[in-house]
């Protein structure tokens, strides 16, 4: 157990240092921005199922593999330090939607997994006003982030949705998605990790070369006693520049009233 | 003098089309027989006056009454009106399955660049299509063979441009999807093409689909066309996710 969780440490710690290597060329946009455009379905995260496709970015797993997957990944899920701190009159609800994950998770009933769960975009298209992000697993669907430096409607005229109104601008060399307009009907994660329509989603990519990291922080003073920064994910360019994407099933909720065990991973 | 403008004419028409950008949020008009709401989804909805009023019944009559049908074999006639008398539980669609090609139509907004074409879609909430999107590339490459492809919902999109049409062709299907509400199913076979013309501020889409192997000819599906949000910072709004709880406690056929 403690070796389980120093290693999930210092992976975790392996991953923010590689975040916050700069200088690193990478290719250039138009406007002298880097480039973020391209296929992004290469995990190089050590503990997660590496397939070499798009599952793999999903799915933790201790060997690299999908064996004795379902209970896996719930150990390593449970083991992982980094968890968002609740208000003390919020821990028995989290842990209630927890434990009972197969019918209260959202996602379990196909609904959408929203930002910031449904984690990096598989494929980009960077324009000079616009960045389009395309998610394809466990749901195809997408993300249009304007870049043309308007400003954020005001939260109280945004109907609150699963994906929320995105923006981005550059921070240096990074790319910095910011999201408000929320539903409170979304999990952060699985966990039972709920969040009010107050919430405030500021992610950062940053390419480096040829692999790119996405980080996600957090906000919520509504539920949360101070901000979240979930852990980094870091993806390959896909060298392969006529890669395509592959079209995800779609997700039908025929057996959830079966489902015998509360398992829920 | 004439010669001249006769050769400006000819040299317009041989501009390199690429040149043409449908890049934008295109906003189905209402047109006649179309609900006119002023947002994407009108782009689906059939109204004989231009209104949601009475849209359950009204839809369903609308579409009977179109003499555009596909003409299926006739060893098919029986297949189709059955999966059309029993549409609510036969439509994949109608059990949050996606719309897939050539159902889900015209895209809602689109994402040119030198080597693909974007289109995202939005739909109504009691349809599986979602916030979908599809990637179809401009490069040249051609299409992988059909045995090879897995069947999907959206198959594998190619685009050309023909003059200024931008022409996407599409094949790699399943057999699950319908063409359109009213039992047209179709084969692993069927090939679909798109062409989307840009004049002006205005963009038409049409279809076409030939199934040998169900259809007596190619079927021609009704144009579509829309017009280009002024706004150059239009968004388009998320579509409300797809919900089938509903399904089995149906007590009619209503069918839209």
């Amino acid at each position: 157990m403690t070796s389980r969780l120093w290693s999930s440490m210092a992976l975790c710690a392996l991953a923010v240092s590689a975040f916050a290597q700069e200088g690193t060329v990478a290719a250039k946009a138009g406007g002298g921005h880097p480039d973020l455009s391209g296929v992004w379905n290469g995990a190089v995260n050590a503990r997660v199922y590496n397939s070499g496709d798009k599952v793999g970015l999903i799915l933790a797993a201790r060997e690299g593999t999908l064996v004795n997957f379902e209970r896996d990944n719930t150990l390593m899920r449970r083991a992982d330090p980094n968890k968002p701190v609740y208000k003390p009159q919020f821990w028995e609800k989290v842990q209630t939607l927890d434990q009972n994950g197969n019918n209260e998770d959202p996602s379990y009933s196909c609904m959408p997994l929203g930002v910031p769960r449904m984690g990096p975009p598989m494929k980009i298209v960077q324009t000079a006003t616009e960045l389009i992000l395309l998610y394809a697993g466990p749901q195809d669907t997408y993300r249009i982030v304007p870049t043309d430096g308007r400003p954020h409607t005001t939260l109280q005229d945004l109907d609150g949705t699963w994906k929320g109104e995105s923006l981005g601008h550059w921070e240096g060399e990074t790319m910095v998605i910011d999201t408000i307009g929320f539903n409170d009907t979304s999990w952060l994660d699985i966990g039972g990790y709920f969040h009010g329509e107050n919430m405030h989603v500021v992610e950062r990519l940053h390419r480096e070369g040829n692999t790119l990291s996405w980080q996600a922080m957090v906000e919520d003073p509504d539920v949360l006693v101070k901000p979240w920064t979930m852990n980094a994910r870091t993806l390959r360019l896909n060298p392969n520049p006529q890669a395509v994407l592959e079209e995800t099933l779609p997700c039908s909720e025929r057996d959830l009233s079966h489902l015998v065990t509360k398992e829920h991973h | 003098m004439y010669r001249a403008i006769a050769a400006v004419f000819m040299l317009a028409g041989a501009l390199p089309a690429q040149n043409t950008d449908l890049s934008g949020v295109w906003v189905a008009t209402g047109g006649v027989g179309r609900v006119d709401r002023g947002d994407p989804l009108a782009s689906n909805l059939a109204s004989r006056d231009a209104s949601l009023l009475n849209f359950e019944r009204d839809n369903a009559l609308m579409r009977r009454a179109d003499p555009n049908k596909p003409l299926y074999k006739p060893e098919f006639w029986a297949k189709v009106q059955e999966f059309d008398q029993n549409g609510n539980n036969a439509d994949p669609s109608y059990g949050c399955m996606p719309g897939g090609v050539p159902r889900m139509g015209a895209p809602a907004k689109i994402v040119q660049t030198p080597t693909e074409v974007v289109f995202l879609y939005v739909s109504p909430p009691a349809q599986g299509w979602g916030d979908q999107y599809r990637v179809i590339p401009t490069d040249g490459r051609a299409h992988t063979p059909l045995q090879e492809l897995d069947g999907t919902w959206k198959g594998e999109s190619i685009g050309r441009w023909e003059g200024d049409a931008l022409v996407v062709d599409t094949i790699g299907f399943n057999d699950t999807s319908w063409l359109d509400i009213r039992g047209y199913f179709h084969s692993e076979n069927m090939h679909v093409v798109e062409r989307l013309r840009r004049e002006g501020n205005t963009l038409t889409w049409s279809a076409t689909v030939e199934d040998p192997d169900v259809l007596i000819r190619p079927w021609t599906m009704n144009s579509r066309v829309m017009r280009l949000d002024p706004d150059p910072k239009a968004t388009i709004a998320e579509s409300l996710p797809c919900v089938e709880h509903d399904l089995s406690h149906l007590v009619t056929k209503e069918h839209h």
